[in-house]
């Protein structure tokens, strides 16, 4: 195996484990949604249903962009690109896997450092008073791992560039 | 240079990046970031991305959409097509086409669960595909049945679009579900039209079924037809009548879909483990291009583009359909190009304001978009669903779907006319909802 094929398997082991964490969420927010509209039917609404579905939410989709990107399920358009020679095409693959890979470095970056922010503040939710920043801590955690997932396109595209 | 000209330049950036394949999320995101911060500053810039993405990400609102896309994987894994199709069969399917007619009605049944034309297309594919070769179907017709009954995934609600489009231009996603119900059965009667004249032109075409007793008829509607339509009046019902928030419908709507697939003993554990990754994958693909698209519009929204364009368009003097007229071709030559989501998301923050400056009501405006951006994932190049079934039906030649989905695209031409000039076939149903 090598090096490439290793990093993009263990990139892969890692946001597949996170898409899992993404689905326990998602069960999760369907449960407390449909629940809490039961449970106010006959008695009372659940208390912070608002604010927590928020929060799972956030983990839910965070948690799955990377394993998304993996699977190249992030919708481009390929009308263009698919007809140039095969050379041009890995050059272009290079610039678009740099432009991912900075942009979400630097999305997660910027929202680690709201998160640092927002526990410096002590900002909690409104009824349950749960603290902001771990979700936001995970929501940058995500972000890290989808410009991961471009590092390794931006790997794979440059072997190609340089294959005979 | 003036702030318009950055807006003009940051578009074009913006075509360049797309199509280089750029992910359409990515290249708003992108574009958007470092106009803003070119605009305003650099930690303006980044400060705004992050809060951006926080905010869209952990937002009650959005929590919609992955509970919607549940609800339609679920109903897919547990093969509730199959069962819709089924029952359309035996109601439909002596008549002339009636195997085509029967898969346009089964989508327009589906699309009731499902929020995206695609997974529509795709499932509904799988399901009346062999059916329609063992009767002989002329492979154009039954393909291009598929391709156009898929389409109305996005119009019949659930919609994902509609959502997006809903909190985007803070309209209640409620009155656009109901906005978009009559148009969406008035397009599945106009395909069921068009499925008709074609096989009274050419019998050969849609050969009939056998004739079913009306006992049999009415044992296909248990088993799932006529639970999920119950589902269906439920949700929506509850939407409606203001009882649920969106979230709660698709929520509510997601745990009644798994009950019944549970109760027909339709789901394992390997299907709910599928259901849910795919449902993980989809939000995530969505909400990477609605935050690409709200990073993308503070920037716009800077260079005061949109207003800059709406008040040119309103001197020009123009008759407003005209106005209208050259919006609808905008995203037909769009939607050859670009995914729904993506070009409505793109779009909208530019032509919503010019809609709304010429007096056109936020909710009609929603669904006449839709509904023209539904035609371009049924036409050539980048007719999403083309793709979809051909990769269902891999003998079948696409110029061969796209042929067959030609008469379909009239009627489409039909029914946005209608639209367009009579708005109450749109507005009725939303004007009962009170709240």
């Amino acid at each position: 195996m090598t090096v490439i094929e290793r990093v993009e398997k263990a990139v892969a082991w890692a946001s597949q484990k996170l898409d899992v964490i993404a689905g326990v969420a998602l069960v999760a927010m369907m449960v407390l949604v449909s629940g809490n509209v039961v449970v106010r039917a006959v008695w009372e609404p659940i208390m912070g249903t608002y604010e927590v579905t928020a929060f799972l939410a956030a983990m839910t989709i965070s948690f799955a962009l990377a394993h998304c990107a993996m699977n190249k399920g992030h919708i481009a358009l390929t009308l263009f690109v698919d007809r140039l020679p095969r050379r041009l095409r890995a050059f272009l693959d290079v610039i678009v896997s740099v432009l991912g890979a900075l942009l979400f470095m630097i999305m997660a970056w910027q929202v680690t450092k709201y998160a640092v922010h927002m526990k410096g503040t002590g900002e909690v939710s409104l009824t349950m008073e749960i603290p902001f920043y771990p979700f936001i801590f995970g929501v940058a955690f995500g972000l890290l791992m989808l410009a991961l997932v471009s590092l390794v396109d931006l790997l794979k595209s440059l072997s190609r560039l340089f294959q005979k | 240079m003036s702030a318009a000209f950055i807006g003009i330049i940051g578009l074009l950036v913006l075509l360049l990046l797309l199509s280089m394949r750029l992910p359409v999320g990515y290249t708003m995101a992108f574009v958007g970031l470092f106009g803003f911060m070119y605009m305003v500053s650099a930690k303006g810039g980044l400060t705004m991305a992050a809060r951006a993405c926080w905010d869209q990400f952990a937002s009650y609102n959005f929590s919609v959409i992955p509970l919607f896309i549940l609800m339609g994987q679920f109903a897919f894994s547990a093969g509730i097509s199959q069962r819709l199709y089924d029952t359309a069969h035996r109601w439909l399917g002596h008549m002339r086409g009636g195997l085509a007619i029967a898969t346009v009605g089964a989508c327009a049944g589906f699309a009731a669960v499902c929020g995206s034309s695609t997974a529509t297309a795709a499932t509904m594919g799988m399901v009346a595909l062999p059916e329609m070769r063992r009767y002989d179907y002329d492979p154009a017709l039954a393909t291009g049945s598929i391709a156009a009954g898929g389409s109305m995934g996005i119009l019949i609600p659930p919609s994902v679009i509609l959502i997006v489009y809903g909190i985007m231009t803070e309209q209640s996603i409620g009155k656009l579900f109901a906005a978009g119900f009559i148009p969406g059965l008035m397009e599945a009667t106009l395909y069921i039209l068009t499925i008709s004249i074609i096989c009274k032109i050419n019998p050969k075409l849609g050969p009939r079924g056998p004739r079913l007793p009306f006992k049999s008829k009415l044992a296909g509607l248990w088993g799932g037809t006529a639970e999920t339509m119950v589902i269906f009046v439920l949700v929506l019902g509850g939407l409606f009548g203001g009882w649920f928030t969106p979230t709660e419908a698709g929520g509510v709507g997601a745990a009644l879909v798994l009950g019944l697939s549970l109760a027909m003993r339709r789901m394992d554990w390997q299907g709910f483990v599928e259901s849910i990754s795919s449902t993980t994958r989809t939000a995530a693909m969505i909400l990477i291009i609605v935050l690409g698209a709200v990073i993308f519009n503070k920037f716009i929204a800077i260079t005061r583009l949109p207003f800059t364009l709406a008040e040119w368009v309103v001197g020009l003097d123009m008759p407003p359909m005209a106005v209208m007229g050259l919006i609808i071709f905008v995203y037909l030559i769009g939607g050859c190009f670009m995914d729904a989501l993506g070009l409505i998301l793109l779009t909208v923050p530019i032509f919503f304001p010019v809609a709304v400056k010429l007096g056109f009501d936020p909710i009609w405006f929603g669904i006449i978009i839709t509904r023209v951006t539904e035609i371009g994932v049924i036409t050539p190049p980048v007719g999403m669903n083309v793709y979809v079934i051909k990769g269902v039906a891999r003998d079948v030649p696409l110029s061969t779907i796209f042929k067959g989905v030609t008469p379909f695209l009239m009627a489409d031409v039909v029914s946005v006319v209608l639209l367009l000039f009579v708005p109450q076939i749109t507005l009725w149903l939303p004007s009962l909802i009170t709240y």
